[in-house]
């Protein structure tokens, strides 16, 4: 009986090995779901972008604790207030003159009609050397959902062009790319691999290159993405990359959350 | 060239609208009001409550925006080189409301009947959509209706003097011209318009078809933008955690019939 017996336990044996061996895999497949942040959406399942603006002002979203994330560091200002503060025109008058007053005169130019002016040169490639990022560029806008457009193809990602454009003064350019499409990874996947600190490169259409290094990377629910501030126009120059993250929803199609990571110019 | 009467009119049916116009945030006490020349053949001094605010003012001229307090306001314009001491002004206009919170355009422009006017436009300045630019047409020329169309396509039907019309389109450039009203017949253009994402481009035909001084003036408030809605990144739903969900199922799966299997042995064992 004593061989059998031994075979016996041989078998225990591999059986055991067989079971750590799936344990292991697991326990890594739990980490990994454990590791991205669990998704804050209160209206999981759902798919209201409309209401990204005005439902950001919570402060405890994962991006609250990060003093440079795009998202949700602040109460968004109202569009209104944005417009006032942004206007391309001030007035040269500053200060409200009394009723009936007279301002000195202002300065005036022909109301001809103009040529187009110059726009900045357009981003063409994007680079993180880092997490071997190369990526190149289409100049998008608009979906008809008034959701930013994203090139279909997961290999190219796209800038939007109504905003800034990387390499600029002011304001945040802004660029998406789909973290996957139905054959497989983006190439914004590598996203979640940057870190603080890694440089990234844009090529412009003009042969320069405009550098950054990112300062932060967050994730947020997708409904507290704080849109305002992620396309201001002005403020100090910043380039954002916008991928997505969090968990799949079979409901709607989408992902439930954005991830975000800032970068500010690196001078010289 | 036309004779400059002293008719005195002012058109302030826009300025009633501008209360609508206005953003809840701009200040109650004062208004954003620039000043448009479009009387062909005259530069004018424009007073303002009896004080001379804009000399030498040249036909075809837009002033940058300044801030008027709210109230009621003497418009006088003369032609260049006379006074209130010694002339009768070219137009004029008693007591113009100006509202608090609005963005004004006063413009100095012929009558379809070429008489001289000015007229006092609200400027919509509200969000445009992300994408978006809005196109405000005005009807500021000695000309019949007009019909206006953007790449041959006619998108304003009728509109006469002093009226306007605003559109909101996707940005872009457009290749536009004038028509007479009902025909095909242009009097101005065609001409490419850019309409900037975020923009209300105003443009002001102007002139006099009959004197042959039709032209096209053109006025810029930026700053109206607003944001996409959201960024929807992803599509495939196979990203790292659809795969690792998939990978967790199976280990648990494998672990549970090897689990099973040890107990089997150790049964048998036992």
């Amino acid at each position: 009986m004593r061989p059998r017996s031994r075979r016996r336990t041989r078998l225990d044996i591999v059986a055991l090995l067989v079971t750590v061996v799936c344990v292991a895999v697991a326990g890594w497949a739990l980490r990994g779901l454990l590791s991205s942040p669990v998704p804050q959406a209160a209206d999981f399942g759902t798919d209201s972008p409309v209401s990204t603006a005005q439902a950001a002002p919570s402060s405890d979203t994962p991006a609250a604790d990060d003093a440079s994330g795009a998202a949700a560091t602040e109460a968004p200002e109202s569009p209104v207030a944005d417009r006032s503060a942004d206007d391309g025109r001030p007035a040269p008058q500053a200060a409200a003159p009394a009723a009936g007053s007279v301002p000195t005169p202002p300065a005036r130019s022909s109301a001809a009609l103009a040529d187009r002016p110059d726009p900045a040169p357009a981003p063409v490639r994007l680079r993180a050397p880092s997490v071997d990022l190369d990526v190149p560029l289409d100049a998008v806008g608009v979906a008809a959902d008034g959701q930013m457009e994203i090139p279909e193809d997961a290999d190219r990602a796209g800038w939007y062009r109504h905003g800034p454009a990387p390499g600029t003064d002011n304001g945040s350019a802004v660029i998406a790319g789909h973290v996957d499409d139905r054959s497989g990874p983006g190439a914004f996947l590598a996203l979640t691999e940057a870190r603080e600190g890694d440089e990234l490169e844009v090529d412009l259409a003009d042969g320069s290159t405009a550098t950054y290094r990112i300062v932060s990377r967050v994730s947020v629910a997708k409904p507290e993405l704080a849109v305002d501030d992620l396309f201001r126009r002005d403020g100090s120059p910043t380039l954002h990359l916008v991928t997505c993250t969090g968990e799949w929803s079979r409901q709607t199609g989408h992902y439930t959350d954005n991830l975000v990571v800032t970068a500010e110019p690196v001078q010289g | 060239m036309r004779k400059t009467t002293t008719t005195a009119t002012a058109l302030l049916a826009g300025v009633s609208l501008a209360a609508f116009a206005a953003p809840a945030s701009a200040d109650d006490h004062e208004s954003t009001v620039s000043v448009l020349h479009g009387v062909p053949g005259l530069t004018v001094d424009v007073y303002i409550n009896g004080e001379e605010a804009l000399p030498d003012f040249a036909p075809g001229t837009l002033t940058d925006p300044m801030m008027l307090a709210a109230g009621s306001y003497d418009i006088e314009v003369y032609a260049d080189g006379d006074t209130p001491d010694s002339a009768e002004p070219a137009i004029s206009a008693e007591g113009l409301e100006v509202p608090g919170g609005a963005n004004l355009t006063l413009a100095a422009h012929l009558g379809e009947d070429g008489t001289p006017m000015l007229s006092a436009f609200a400027n919509d300045v509200s969000t445009t959509e992300a994408g978006q630019a809005r196109l405000t047409v005005r009807h500021a020329a000695a000309a019949p209706a007009v019909d206006v169309r953007a790449g041959g396509s006619p998108v304003i039907e009728g509109l006469t003097n002093p009226d306007e019309k605003v559109l909101n389109l996707d940005a872009g450039s457009v290749s536009a011209d004038v028509v007479l009203a009902g025909t095909d017949e242009v009097v101005l253009g065609p001409a490419d318009v850019n309409l900037a994402e975020g923009t209300n481009t105003i443009v002001y035909a102007w002139g006099s078809a009959e004197d042959g001084t039709l032209d096209l003036a053109v006025q810029t408030i930026d700053g109206l933008h607003s944001a996409p809605e959201g960024v929807p990144s992803g599509q495939g739903g196979l990203a790292d955690q659809g795969a690792l969900l998939v990978l967790a199922l199976a280990g648990a799966a494998g672990a549970v019939v090897a689990g099973r299997r040890v107990i089997r042995a150790n049964v048998t064992a036992a």
